[in-house]
């Protein structure tokens, strides 16, 4: 039997001709073709995404690899920055040895005034112990 | 009636010409506080015993230390506890000099008093502060060492405090004092922890008396210690008016730098010494913050004072220096 000329074929045909079904068929053809939001298309993916299961393999991409990869990468511009801009070994910051020496005359008259009669600045170092105070010799008490 | 006539004028003549005296640095202002008056006069007449604090900036680092402290009037005697790296050591000023004795070394050194200099250089403070246009404000201070004391506050014209005084009122005992910078950090202090007004004096409290003892003056050091450094050996003479009142070997930025403390009525400055040269550019450019500073260069040694005194003297200062 040729199944192109089945009875049940030919009930279908029949349905699909009917005026109604004819109508209804042209109506839905002439509706405007609407162009999806991209908005909208975004919105609908971050619910999916929501509902899909994610797998491990992508939670260990997201989660530790992603940052570790630009963290890495960070660090290799830092360090590409850095011997870029080194000419050789770091100088050593320059020193300011008057600002140091009236620093210490601040210093040792506030120590005065707060210690009085006490231990001041200039006795710091001469502790009971480890004070590097040699022993007197007769030459250097020669002018008493 | 002529005889009597010269008598009479003299008589008329000197209280006048006394009270047109100015003040002396040394006499105490007459519109000061009478809590300040006390606290000034306390120096010559409080008797106490007490263990006090001690802290002040050493460069970078803060020195703090514990003392226990004896005074009749003028004369201190200053020890250690057990604990302190100090143990042993033994301080008396006897109201004619400070000496100051080294157990380990069996050495005692003969100094200047420092007493009087104390009482001077915080009238001179207080003076100061009420010439640069500061206010002196008092309250209640608090308890200090188990004793309530007044809070004298010297402010600035902003309100920023630069020095605080905590006095005990009946005895003008200063219990406690605090040195401020002019971020408004603490720059030094002292504060009493325990103190007591009736002290059990003997006999040869203020007295150091050590059989063998290697006595050791002031010059001693700085020949000494500019020896040791290959520095000429420079002193002001006795009769300079300058009193040499400290000397140390310090290593600023690893340069070792010989430094003599000079005091006078006038004002207080040190003498730097070290070998090589200094940059005039940098030393301009160090924030003086009312110092003054003068180099010279002698052969291969440089000279730095740093004071507060006028420049004037300073260059005077130049001219006094020598061997001794």
């Amino acid at each position: 039997m040729n199944r192109n000329h089945s009875p049940k074929v030919d009930e279908i045909d029949r349905k699909l001709s009917d005026p109604i079904q004819t109508f209804i068929s042209e109506a839905v053809k002439g509706l405007p073709d609407e162009q999806l939001s991209m908005a909208w298309r975004s919105e609908l993916n971050d619910k999916l995404r929501l509902v899909r299961p994610v797998s491990k393999a992508s939670a260990l991409l997201s989660f530790v690899w992603k940052p570790t990869a630009g963290l890495a990468m960070a660090g290799c511009l830092a360090l590409a920055f850095v011997m870029l801009n080194s000419s050789g070994p770091v100088a050593k910051q320059g020193s300011n040895l008057e600002a140091s020496l009236v620093s210490a005359h601040r210093d040792a008259m506030t120590a005065r005034d707060v210690a009085g009669e006490g231990i001041g600045i200039a006795e710091l170092r001469e502790t009971t112990q480890g004070s590097f105070e040699e022993t007197w010799t007769e030459v250097d008490l020669g002018s008493l | 009636m002529r005889r009597w006539l010269w008598p009479s004028l003299l008589i008329c003549l000197v209280p006048t010409l006394v009270s047109a005296q100015p003040h002396r640095r040394g006499d105490i202002p007459p519109d000061l506080a009478p809590i300040l008056r006390r606290m000034l006069t306390s120096s010559r007449t409080a008797r106490y015993v007490g263990q006090r604090v001690v802290e002040f900036k050493n460069g970078l680092e803060r020195a703090r230390h514990v003392e226990l402290v004896l005074r009749d009037g003028p004369r201190t005697r200053t020890e250690f506890p057990d604990e302190s790296p100090f143990k042993g050591q033994v301080i008396v000023e006897n109201g004619r000099q400070r000496l100051h004795y080294f157990p380990d070394k069996n050495e005692i050194r003969i100094l200047p008093q420092r007493g009087d200099e104390t009482a001077r250089r915080l009238m001179h403070s207080l003076g100061r502060a009420r010439r640069e246009g500061h206010r002196i404000v008092i309250n209640e201070g608090g308890s200090v060492a188990g004793h309530q004391t007044q809070l004298a506050a010297v402010v600035d014209g902003k309100g920023n405090a630069v020095q605080r005084l905590w006095i005990e009122p009946r005895s003008g005992v200063l219990l406690r004092r605090e040195l401020l910078d002019r971020s408004g950090n603490r720059h030094g202090f002292f504060e009493f922890q325990r103190i007591s007004f009736t002290p059990t004096i003997g006999p040869k409290e203020f007295e150091i008396d050590r059989k063998g003892a290697i006595i050791v003056t002031l010059a001693d050091m700085a020949r000494r210690q500019a020896k040791q450094l290959g520095l000429s050996f420079v002193l002001l003479p006795p009769d300079s008016g300058y009193r040499l009142d400290s000397v140390r070997i310090m290593r600023p930025e690893e340069k070792p730098v010989l430094a003599m403390a000079y005091g006078s009525p006038d004002g207080r400055f040190t003498l730097f010494q070290m070998k090589g040269p200094l940059s005039q550019s940098k030393l301009r450019s160090t924030p003086r913050e009312g110092l003054t500073t003068y180099s010279w260069t002698v052969g291969e040694e440089t000279f730095l004072l740093v004071g507060d005194l006028p420049i004037a003297k300073l260059q005077q200062i130049t001219q006094q220096l020598g061997d001794s």
